[in-house]
């Protein structure tokens, strides 16, 4: 079992590029999209971020859609109601014709195309990776990495106490759903404490001394991209600046 | 007599709520064997292999490595757990770094060696398993076959001198059972003493070239495989049969004792009932 996103990073064309190349881009287009004028500086930081996820990193479009489909719903959710305004009893349209409610979709679906950029060119692993080089604590690294590793073995788990229940008929109608869904959820509890009390026995069977040491892969950082990234950002907050 | 690498003497040991798991356990290891341990599903195999690499400390009895007692100690296991190594049979339970080269770091690191020294092992376990292009490969990515094998790599990327094996074929279809056969070939024939255990008899004629017969607690018998395999009646006490090719040859002889002229005939060979225990 593979989450969606975790496919995507760990097929893509960026897999093994420098987490900090890709973190630059990434993060540098959100802090524009964040201090620049909505417009037009988070329409171009949405096109850079798309343009990159869809042409630099390969993501197929489908996938990427997908991706964004989500915190834009969420986005528009919220927006309808700057949209709108109640008076003389009916619902009309804001005097500012829905041009706020516009900017803070904008803004919103250029931040949220930043951090899925990372998301689905960049490996969770390859991210507390790099947090640990920033300062993160080793303990907390190591926690967070066992914890993404337990998410994919309680995912297999769930998934295969659901077809057994569902080849029962345990999931036609809400009632039966429900019933198993609790009975699913109590059951991987135990489960995860058993695996984790074998996860345990395999690492002191290799010597494990309260510490996870690994060879990390070193990916060089690529002075071109950096270059790139740096550039193409400051070319959107110049243009963005000269055009508002 | 070979050397003995591991030896059990006495062994006990109860499951929590009093339930007997090893009933003082006798089992000898000669260095360079290659040792079944054939027993039933729930005999308590697994328990035996935990106890081997002190994993499980015995209610009573001793084992020795290398003639010797290393402790429960933390600088005894640690010395323990570098001279025999365990793969267990859910590849899941020892697989938990996000990376396969980075998960077979994991023990080499732990011995002390340098990254470099390290990187050796891991590029040479690799190599070792067949699986030097699933280096940088997620491990939650893997099949369970590239899974087994990625286990295995990374117990032997210690390089101990004993490899405990819990039901190294469980799992597997038939290539990967070849594939593993063909990997635990050369790690014997690089000197690695291995003990695996399983309940599959053809599995334990084809490779081993000792079987311990399990059951209860106990080793009931301890020898050749060849030999051991084909009493009929050891096996049969411990819910066994004997291996297929054996099987078949047995009632050769029957059939050409009794006079009968031998015919191949699929069909009515694969309704022969198998004969009954202690036949």
């Amino acid at each position: 079992m593979t989450l969606f996103i975790d496919r995507l990073a760990q097929a893509g064309r960026w897999r093994r590029r420098a987490t900090a190349d890709k973190v630059v881009l990434a993060l540098g287009l959100l802090l524009l999209a964040i201090s620049l004028p909505p417009w037009p500086g988070a329409a171009l930081v949405l096109a850079v971020a798309w343009g990159a996820a869809l042409f630099g990193a390969g993501v197929p479009p489908g996938d990427w859609l997908r991706l964004n489909a989500a915190p834009l719903g969420f986005a528009l959710t919220g927006a309808a109601a700057l949209a709108v305004e109640w008076s003389d009893g009916g619902v009309h349209l804001a005097a500012d014709h829905g041009v706020r409610a516009a900017l803070v979709v904008l803004r919103t679906a250029a931040g949220a195309s930043c951090l899925l950029l990372l998301a689905a060119t960049t490996p969770t692993p390859d991210l507390l990776r790099g947090s640990r080089r920033v300062g993160l604590p080793a303990e907390i690294a190591e926690v967070a990495l066992l914890t993404w590793r337990f998410l994919f073995l309680l995912l297999d788990a769930a998934a295969a106490i659901r077809a057994a229940q569902e080849a029962r008929l345990g999931w036609q109608g809400w009632r039966r759903s429900l019933r198993s869904l609790g009975l699913l959820v109590a059951m991987l509890l135990p489960r995860a404490m058993e695996r984790a009390r074998r996860l345990e026995i395999g690492l002191a069977a290799r010597g494990f001394n309260g510490s996870l040491p690994m060879l990390s892969p070193v990916r060089p950082v690529s002075p071109a991209f950096l270059v790139a990234a740096l550039g193409g950002e400051a070319m959107v907050a110049g243009v963005s600046l000269w055009l508002s | 007599m070979a050397e003995l690498i591991v030896e059990a003497c006495g062994l006990a040991y109860c499951y929590p709520g009093g339930i007997p798991a090893l009933a003082g356990l006798d089992l000898a290891v000669a260095r360079g064997r290659r040792l079944a341990v054939l027993g039933p599903n729930g005999a308590g195999k697994t328990t035996l292999l935990l106890h081997l690499n002190g994993t499980l400390r015995p209610a009573a009895g001793r084992v020795l490595v290398a003639g010797g007692e290393l402790g429960y100690t933390r600088a005894g296991l640690a010395e323990w757990r570098r001279r025999v190594g365990l793969v267990l049979q859910d590849p899941d339970d020892q697989l938990f770094a996000a990376t396969v080269a980075e998960d077979v770091s994991f023990g080499p690191l732990n011995l002390g060696l340098s990254e470099r020294e390290a990187g050796e092992r891991v590029a040479e376990a690799l190599e070792a398993l067949g699986i030097a292009d699933l280096a940088g490969r997620a491990t939650h990515m893997l099949s369970f076959g590239q899974k087994k094998r990625a286990a295995i790599a990374a117990a032997i990327a210690m390089r101990p001198e004993v490899l405990l094996l819990d039901e190294p074929a469980a799992g597997l279809d038939h290539g990967g059972t070849k594939r593993l056969v063909a990997v635990l070939e050369r790690l014997a024939a690089a000197g690695t003493t291995l003990v695996f255990t399983t309940h599959d008899v053809d599995l334990a004629w084809s490779f081993a070239d000792e079987v311990a017969l399990f059951d209860a607690g106990r080793v009931r018998r301890q020898g050749a495989a060849a030999e051991v395999l084909a009493d009929r009646e050891a096996l049969a006490a411990v819910g066994l049969e004997p291996p297929l090719l054996l099987e078949l040859g047995f009632r050769t002889r029957e059939e050409a004792v009794a006079g009968r002229a031998l015919e191949f005939d699929a069909v009515a060979l694969n309704r022969i009932p198998t004969p009954p225990s202690g036949h």
